[in-house]
């Protein structure tokens, strides 16, 4: 992903300790609640260090979400500390950001970065009183990104109480590009495929309901974050609260490296933001006959799974190269790719589907961990 | 027992179609093509094999599954052998049962060089899949290639 190569940018001048000051946000404004689902937005400003800190009222609460996004006088944020009500740091960026595995993306410098928390059951339940996420805002300068003091960042925190943590449901909306919508090929296609990729996730405790719209957005969809950030925006203003934005194209930033689909960030957010979806080529999933067939279908939905995986927080179990892995623990920590293939081949969030020319492995098993990493998301009630 | 059958799934492996087996070169940029995410460059996957073209044209032809393996090989062959392969673009363009082929080959005339870029839009509004070549050849940023797809001007009645 592009975020990885962003984030290699990041050269922080000093080290940030422990000490949280006070930052001089305002009061959060706008507050909403849907269901379980409560969300308020505030203007918060970094201190003297380029520090924002960013309050979030746990009150029987399962997990929260936050988004920062650059503000006046910042280009990048990233997250770079969690402390809990009790002061203990629960998170820091310099835990993972160089380490062999992968947590979230929050801790690498974006235009916006998103941080869900708990992420793992690793991290227990949140306990009631203010817990603390420490956004760093950053100027860049010379290639590299230095403390913005006093920067603004703009902050959007959902909060979700659910009685019943071990199931879910999540609701994506299915944002089909200009002309789109009336190839039956297409729409076929594509409701077949969310058919499997609701039995993927289904079986795994996680339900699934997905409903679809109509646009004009050019079917050359942008890389998330990168180019037309406003036709993201456009589609993410037609979902509804807490759905998840799917955008169906015939190519992504304009077939440069064949994408299939990508998704806008690990998680990813739920308010619109250049980010704020995951992009699909209906065309690379249908092949070089551009049609469906049975087997199409199967490997379109489990992308569509994939992908989706991405937005509610998963990582590749195992990186192509096999010496980066995700941080959940009963995930295999295979090192080559025989190993790997065998251990993991048949997860859905391998990179790679294990394929001959001909046919492929199904790929829908999740593990417990990536289980609850998907129910922990603040977007799955 | 669903772990065991997993795994005996697993090593056993898919089969392979029985008239193909494919080279060292031909798998290796077919596995380098496999990922669910971002695909390594034209340039990268090309390291793989002494003969880019003729590897990259016996993925179009073989690949059926994964079916993005197909597109992207064929991808390449668009963006940096759009000369060597000019027949092969004009009957991708022009044979709907490879229409997936047409639309990639046509949303990106661009990359082609340019006179094979005009040979293939032409051959292609002269085929069956002519509509869809048409919205197509509408966005390049070739004003050549863009007026054989753009309706002629209505002259106006003579007073």
């Amino acid at each position: 992903m592009k975020t990885l190569l962003l984030s290699s940018l990041l050269v922080l001048p000093t080290i940030v300790g422990c000490v949280i000051k006070d930052s001089t946000g305002t009061e959060p404004q706008q507050q909403e609640t849907n269901g379980t689902l409560s969300t308020y937005t505030e203007s918060a400003k970094a201190d003297n260090q380029g520090l924002a800190n960013i309050k979030v009222e746990v009150n029987d609460h399962r997990s929260f979400l936050v988004t920062a996004e650059k503000g006046q006088g910042v280009d990048y944020v990233s997250v770079e500390q969690v402390l809990a009500p009790n002061g203990k740091e629960v998170l820091n960026w310099e835990d993972w950001y160089n380490g062999k595995e992968s947590l979230t993306y929050a801790f690498y410098a974006d235009v916006d970065t998103v941080l869900n928390y708990p992420i793992r059951k690793d991290e227990g339940a949140l306990q009631n009183g203010t817990y603390t996420v420490v956004v760093g805002a950053y100027k860049e300068q010379g290639g590299g990104l230095y403390y913005a003091p006093s920067g603004g960042v703009d902050v959007t925190v959902h909060r979700r109480k659910d009685s019943e943590p071990n199931s879910g449901s999540v609701k994506a909306v299915v944002i089909y590009a200009k002309g789109l919508s009336n190839n039956d090929t297409v729409t076929t296609g594509v409701k077949d495929a969310v058919a499997y990729w609701k039995q993927i996730w289904g079986n795994k405790n996680l339900e699934l309901t997905v409903r679809y719209e109509s646009s004009d957005i050019s079917t050359d969809l942008p890389f998330p974050g990168y180019g037309d950030g406003q036709s993201i925006i456009q589609a993410s203003n037609m979902a509804d609260g807490d759905e998840i934005v799917v955008i169906i194209g015939e190519s992504i930033d304009g077939d440069s490296r064949s994408y299939l689909g990508v998704s806008g960030n690990i998680p990813g957010t739920l308010i619109p933001t250049t980010r704020s979806a995951t992009v699909i080529s209906w065309l690379a999933n249908a092949g070089q006959d551009g049609k469906f067939s049975e087997e199409d279908i199967t490997l379109f939905g489990e992308t569509l799974a994939h992908e989706v995986g991405h937005y509610v927080g998963l990582f590749h179990p195992v990186e192509d190269g096999w010496g980066f892995w995700d941080a959940i623990d009963d995930t295999d920590r295979c090192t080559s790719r025989n190993q790997c293939e065998s251990a993991l081949g048949s997860n859905l969030m391998f990179p790679y589907p294990v394929c001959s020319f001909s046919d492929c492995v199904a790929q829908n098993d999740l593990t417990s961990g990536q289980q609850a990493v998907m129910q922990r998301y603040t977007g799955t009630k | 027992m669903t772990t065991l059958t997993i795994i005996l799934s697993l090593s056993a492996g898919p089969a392979l179609a029985d008239d193909f087996t494919p080279s060292a070169e031909e798998r290796a940029v077919y596995d380098a093509f496999l990922s669910r995410d971002a695909s390594p460059t034209c340039a990268e996957v090309e390291t793989l094999t002494e003969t880019p073209v003729e590897t990259l044209q016996v993925i179009v032809r073989e690949a059926v599954q994964p079916p993005w393996v197909g597109m992207r090989a064929a991808d390449c062959l668009i963006r940096n052998h759009s000369v060597e392969i000019e027949a092969e673009l004009k009957a991708w363009v022009t044979d709907p049962d490879l229409l997936g082929l047409a639309l990639l080959a046509l949303g990106t005339l661009d990359e082609m060089e340019p006179t094979v870029a005009l040979n293939v839009a032409e051959a292609a509004m002269d085929g069956p899949l002519k509509d869809q070549a048409g919205e197509r050849i509408l966005k390049s940023q070739n004003e050549e290639i863009r007026a054989l797809a753009e309706l002629p001007e209505v002259l106006a009645p003579a007073e």
